[in-house]
């Protein structure tokens, strides 16, 4: 008889409800003990490979280098909490931090400026979740389209020319420090935990994830599912916002093309940390390792001078094998 | 025509899961030309035993025999090979591709080996000969998504027959069929059986286990409870063991209707599926719906909640009309909707039971903008003591609960609104014997507290012994009313079919 390739388990049968097949703790949210392993044993591969790695300069610059990525990519956790997925995120961080940089050239008040920008990525987010929730367009769909619109708009207001020179004040959110803490990296924790809270104990977050398991029984029991896609989309916009802040004090210049590709740093942080691309199940803690990881990832080939397009394969192989080691230890 | 040789001998299978012993040392043994019962409450072990016995799972210990062979399966395909095959209550066909397709998946005939390209025309001739041996006539080219269920069964059926299997295992296979449906499944599988094929029928309906099987084995708690011939037993006989003790005979559940206080007025609704309908439903009064699979009872529900929007109709609630365009509409007039399948619409089934009672409710437990944790497991609490829910903790994911325990918390968010007009639909499907039971007071209780209830329901039984009365629908509309006496189920019936 020929092998057939089918496979006749039938795990939605009621009668498997009885008998608890997985082990107790796969009804708790994602593992992130084994990430945070990992995240460990990579730091002590570079450090035997780079004893350089170890020093506290070298932490100071990881956690600096990811705080953006923290940042962006707990919006990005909420929005692929509810099953959504938002390829925006580099557009409209860069047309953020257009917004910003052209208000600080125009010489109003730096806190003034921080609000447009932040004001701005977040009605753009609030237009992605109303296309999404409202218009029921795809979230790829959607967010592709905006990707390119947004894109577009910043390479029209500046005229394609970057902006420069901005005030020393505002570098202070990319560069400045508290003690010997960045405050680039206090930001990134303090969202993080923001988020946390706002998925684990809002209304917001809870309908996202009630969304990303099963929207139709969200709709049935009540949830005004396409609200609760623009609030999810636009908090999403807002952490662009901050990370637009984060990127263009840094930079002390905001261009037209920044931020390209960041929206897969952003995935790839929240797909790692355990987050499931399918919805329903997410975790800002494992966004946070996830991003670490990513950034350790990055300083430490670069200590090992390693060429930039290797960098990007190893990564390439590290998210694929952080996504299959989840799914074998969720079998 | 049944041989006395067993040709299917399981023997002392024990499985053990962590927490629990979910078969142990049960013995199960098959003849050819039988179609053998297989029976037991949820969690009673059946599920296990044939997943053990179609390659899915291995048994801790035991053995199984098959013509004289020790087997020992290490994945599905391994027992396909052997001829044994496994027809699951959801059937596992792909959707989209069509029946010829489905049928010989994985075994399609190929031309030029190396390019691999289907032979079509091989292909449907071949899907065509088994679909002449189970005396059917259908489309094989349509993707099977587009046919009847009963008829994607019978894809199912054939799917296994062209393997050649001669151990068929059917899962629950009449749950979404009409009785002319059922009636035709089982002629076919008493075909099968005097070709010489064995069956092993897993069903929750006695009635229709008595009719079409041969012998039949009773599971408890995952201990064998005894293998009869089906004239050897009695109905009683086989629900003491499958509950482990006798159930009192079903009575009539009463309660007072408030005949002035009309909750839910319906007038001249339609939608897909649903012509004209006209009802009313009082409160405290519990109003089944009775009918075919297709006559619309499904519809009305959704579309009275919302879930659909009605072409035509009225509704009034408590006397004053309402425009009801959504669910949320119609929760916040005091409705709630319990639907057929509970996996698919009523359960984030990877979310935990308090989060599920707590579904787009969450102001009640909520503290200054935030929600709080203890106020959630409280209310999950609340529920597990006034519904006896089995869970083991407020944050188990209601993936893991029985098929009862997980309608009981569909059941508890709707109470935690105190919905005063509840919709169900089917609310028993699938529920063990036990659990039933524990529903059917359930229903009563909320009638009595003033609860108006319209259940829709396919097991006549039940319908008769909880309605205060039964509407029968047939093709869109009402066909009958009735106020259900013993006796009448011939009449009822006739008005469905």
């Amino acid at each position: 008889m020929t092998d057939k390739q089918i496979t006749q388990e039938s795990t939605t049968s009621h009668e498997m409800d009885d008998l608890v097949e997985k082990k107790e703790r796969s009804w708790k949210v994602p593992q992130s003990a084994g990430i945070v392993l990992a995240l460990i044993l990579l730091s002590i591969f570079f450090t035997i490979l780079s004893p350089v790695f170890i020093s506290g300069t070298n932490i100071v610059n990881i956690l600096v280098q990811s705080s953006m990525t923290i940042v962006i990519a707990t919006g990005a956790t909420i929005v692929i909490a509810s099953a959504g997925i938002d390829l925006s995120v580099g557009s409209v961080l860069a047309l953020s931090g257009i917004f910003m940089a052209m208000a600080l050239k125009a010489e109003w008040p730096p806190a003034l400026c921080i609000l447009i920008g932040l004001f701005g990525s977040t009605l753009i987010g609030a237009i992605n979740g109303w296309m999404v929730g409202k218009v029921k367009i795809t979230p790829f769909i959607a967010t592709l389209a905006m990707m390119s619109v947004a894109r577009a708009v910043a390479y029209i207001i500046t005229d394609a020319r970057p902006i420069y020179g901005l005030p020393a004040g505002f570098r202070y959110f990319g560069t400045g420090k508290i003690g010997p803490v960045p405050v680039a990296g206090i930001v990134a924790i303090v969202v993080a935990a923001i988020g946390h809270l706002i998925l684990e104990r809002t209304r917001a977050g809870r309908n996202s994830l009630a969304i990303g398991g099963n929207e139709e029984a969200a709709r049935l029991s009540g949830v005004n599912v396409g609200k609760a896609q623009i609030i999810i989309y636009a908090l999403a916009g807002l952490t662009y916002g901050i990370g637009a802040l984060i990127m263009t004090a840094r930079m002390n210049a905001a261009e037209p093309m920044a931020g390209t590709g960041l929206e897969m740093d952003a995935i790839a942080a929240a797909v790692i940390g355990g987050t499931s691309l399918a919805g329903g199940v997410a975790s800002v803690f494992g966004t946070v390792i996830g991003s670490l990881i990513l950034a350790t990832l990055r300083n430490g080939l670069t200590l090992l001078s390693v060429q930039p397009y290797f960098q990007q394969l190893t990564i390439g192989i590290v998210i694929v094998a952080a996504v299959f080691l989840d799914k074998i230890r969720s079998r | 025509m049944t041989m006395p040789e067993p040709i299917l001998r399981m023997a002392s299978i024990t499985k053990r899961f962590p927490g629990i012993k979910a078969l142990d040392n049960v013995d199960f043994s098959l003849r050819s030309g039988e179609i053998h019962a297989l029976l037991g409450a949820n969690g009673a072990g059946k599920s296990t035993l044939m997943k053990i016995l179609c390659g899915s799972l291995k048994p801790d210990s035991g053995e199984i025999v098959m013509e004289g062979n020790l087997l020992s399966f290490d994945r599905p395909a391994d027992a396909i090979a052997a001829g044994i095959s496994y027809v699951p209550q959801e059937l596992m066909l792909a959707p989209t591709l069509s029946a010829a397709r489905n049928i010989l998946l994985g075994q399609e005939p190929i031309r030029f080996q190396m390019l691999g390209v289907i032979d079509e025309k091989e292909l449907k001739a071949q899907a065509q000969e088994v679909l002449g041996r189970l005396g059917m006539t259908i489309d094989i080219n349509m993707p099977v998504q587009k046919h009847a269920v009963s008829t994607q069964q019978m894809i199912a059926i054939a799917t296994a027959l062209f393997r050649d299997s001669r151990i068929l295992v059917l899962d629950e296979p009449t749950s979404s069929l009409s009785e002319a449906e059922i009636e035709r499944l089982f002629s076919i599988t008493r075909k099968l059986r005097d070709e010489g094929h064995a069956i092993v029928f897993i069903s929750h309906h006695l009635d229709e286990v008595f009719r079409i099987a041969d012998r039949l084995t009773v599971l408890r708690d995952g201990v064998f409870q005894g293998c009869f011939g089906v004239e050897d037993v009695s109905h009683d006989d086989v629900v003491a063991l499958m509950v482990g003790r006798r159930m009192d005979a079903a009575e009539s559940y009463m309660h007072d209707v408030q005949e002035e206080n009309i909750a839910l007025r319906v007038r001249h609704l339609a939608v897909d599926g649903v012509v004209d309908v006209n009802f009313d439903v009082h409160k405290g009064e519990v109003v089944g719906i009775f009918g075919q699979v297709g006559s619309g009872r499904t519809e009305v529900l959704r579309a009275v909640f919302g879930a659909d929007r009605p072409q035509r109709g009225t509704i009034e609630i408590n006397g004053t009309p309402v425009v009801i365009r959504s669910p949320r509409d119609a929760i916040r007039h005091g409705l709630g909707l319990i639907t057929e399948d509970r996996k698919r619409q009523g359960l984030v089934l990877e979310m935990g039971i308090a989060d599920n009672i707590s579904l787009g409710n969450y102001l009640p437990v909520m503290n200054r903008g935030l929600v709080n944790p203890r106020a959630r497991s409280h209310v999950a609490g609340k529920f597990k003591k006034e519904l006896q829910i089995k869970m083991q903790g407020p944050n188990q994911w209601v993936k893991f609960l029985s098929g009862g325990n997980q309608q009981k918390v569909i059941l508890a968010k709707w109470l935690n609104r105190n919905s005063q007009i509840l919709l169900m639909d089917e609310p028993t499907k699938g529920i063990d014997v036990g659990a039933k039971q524990e529903f059917y007071a359930l229903i009563n209780t909320l009638a009595e507290q003033g609860v108006a209830i319209l259940m829709v329901s396919s097991e006549l039984t039940e319908v008769m012994m909880l309605s205060d009365r039964i509407l029968v629908m047939k093709d869109g509309r009402i066909n009958g009313e009735f106020i259900p006496e013993s006796g009448m189920e011939e009449q009822i019936l006739a008005k469905a079919l």
